[in-house]
């Protein structure tokens, strides 16, 4: 007999939870006599599917998954400390590479700007992780003394002797150099140094490259042992007077 | 074995939330409680689905082992842990079978010689017979029966483990059983 629609499902679905309930199927019949044949069918198919039940697993597969198990969990431990270790050094390891790169950054910025006022943001940083606590900006004092000197004199070799100079003093200011700097051993009480050009009066050969035209301009050679064979800025002579009276070369 | 007497599956809803956060934080007691509560059933449950002890074996492990990988993300929602268990199980059963593809057996022939039946060559028949009707059924009546008829679940543990209401699990094994019905021939039936 086949009863159809939603109905149908309904009462199936009350026999089934009666059949649960009490193992058999004698109060789904009496309660819905013309379901017999249906039910029949279905328990047919219920006792086929029941005949095919898996067995039960082996204790032994059972041991031996709980020790992978066990032996995984305990890998999972591991590596989860040593990913917070890693962590811990990672944070560090960063935080010194974005600092570097800061500093780096500031640097190549300032280069990229011609080095004027490049100091200042290299200071800044400086000053931020605490190698420095002030520094004033000596570099572009430097620069804007050498701009200063150009502006006020015409093109020629009195430009020249004129940025010289300039640049000779700014450099050697002292007072503009980090507290750290200046305060050094052995440069509390360090003199001056002076920058008068050999040639400010417009007389060629008055320092030690007298007489020597070649020479004049160019980084002092061999045989200048008061060069020590360092260069000297251009036009500045290798011994500026008042350090020769001092016999400091 | 039900999801009732799977002692850690069903315990009130603020103990498993418990359980879950001690599982989290890598408690072995724990996992082996979970295990030892669920690995027979997931067994069960993969060894009716690909009927191979060693294929139901790799699987209920393996199951674990996804667990431990995963529980970081798990979020507990108040259904049985085993729900989730059951989850990963079913996905890696269908992996499983994928892989395998048409060599994946229809019956296990082996189990079938181990445990003879009065009426041997009708109840292997009659096996085949319905493991091949169930392949056809949607998935959904297919783990419907054999929660409830290969793995003897009621249906108020099938709910849990589904995540549906224990009546909807009656009108569901009613369009369930209909369907595998009429999957088998009707000049098969006798074999039943």
């Amino acid at each position: 007999m086949r009863l159809g629609g939603g109905d149908l499902e309904e009462r199936l679905a009350e026999c089934s939870r009666l059949f649960d309930e009490t193992g058999d199927v004698a109060r789904c019949l009496a309660l819905y006599p013309e379901l017999s044949e249906e039910l029949t069918t279905r328990l047919d198919v219920i006792g086929s599917l029941s005949a095919m039940k898996p067995p039960e697993a082996p204790s032994a597969s059972q041991s031996s998954s709980r020790r992978v198990l066990l032996s995984s969990l305990a890998a999972e431990g591991q590596k989860r400390r040593g990913i917070m270790g890693g962590l811990a050094i990672g944070r560090v390891a960063g935080a010194l590479a974005v600092l570097t790169l800061l500093a780096a950054g500031a640097m190549g910025a300032g280069a990229a700007s011609g080095g004027v006022n490049s100091p200042g943001l290299v200071n800044d940083v400086l000053s931020a992780v605490g190698i420095t606590e002030h520094a004033e900006n000596h570099g572009s004092d430097v620069s804007e003394s050498v701009q200063e000197a150009i502006e006020a004199t015409e093109p020629g070799p009195e430009r020249g002797i004129a940025v010289s100079e300039a640049a000779c003093e700014a450099a050697h200011d002292r007072s503009t150099l980090p507290a750290g700097a200046q305060n050094a051993p052995g440069q509390e009480d360090r003199e001056p140094k002076d920058c008068a050009h050999p040639n400010a009066d417009g007389t060629p050969g008055a320092g030690e490259g007298a007489g020597k035209p070649e020479s004049a301009g160019k980084p002092e050679a061999t045989g200048k042992p008061e060069s020590t064979g360092k260069p000297e800025s251009a036009g500045v002579p290798a011994c500026p007077p008042a350090r020769a009276a001092q016999g400091a070369c | 074995m039900s999801v009732d007497s799977v002692g850690g599956v069903a315990p009130p809803i603020e103990e498993e939330a418990a359980l879950v956060k001690r599982a989290k934080a890598g408690d072995t007691s724990v996992w082996s409680d979970w295990h030892d509560q669920c690995y027979p059933l997931l067994y069960r449950y993969a060894y009716s689905r690909l009927n191979k002890h060693e294929d139901a074996e790799d699987v209920a492990s393996q199951v674990f082992l996804e667990a431990i990988k995963a529980i970081g993300r798990y979020r507990y929602s108040g259904r049985p842990i085993l729900a989730w268990f059951y989850g990963i199980a079913r996905h890696l059963v269908s992996r499983r079978r994928r892989e395998a593809g048409k060599t994946a057996p229809i019956a296990d022939v082996e189990q079938l010689s181990i445990h003879p039946a009065p009426h041997d060559e009708d109840v292997i028949l009659s096996n085949i017979l319905v493991r091949t009707a169930m392949e056809r059924l949607k998935p959904e009546h297919r783990e419907l029966l054999t929660l409830r008829f290969l793995l003897d679940l009621s249906a108020r543990e099938v709910a849990a483990l589904l995540g549906k209401k224990e009546a909807a699990i009656y009108s569901l094994q009613v369009r369930a059983l209909g369907a595998l019905r009429r999957e088998i021939p009707d000049d098969s039936w006798h074999f039943l």
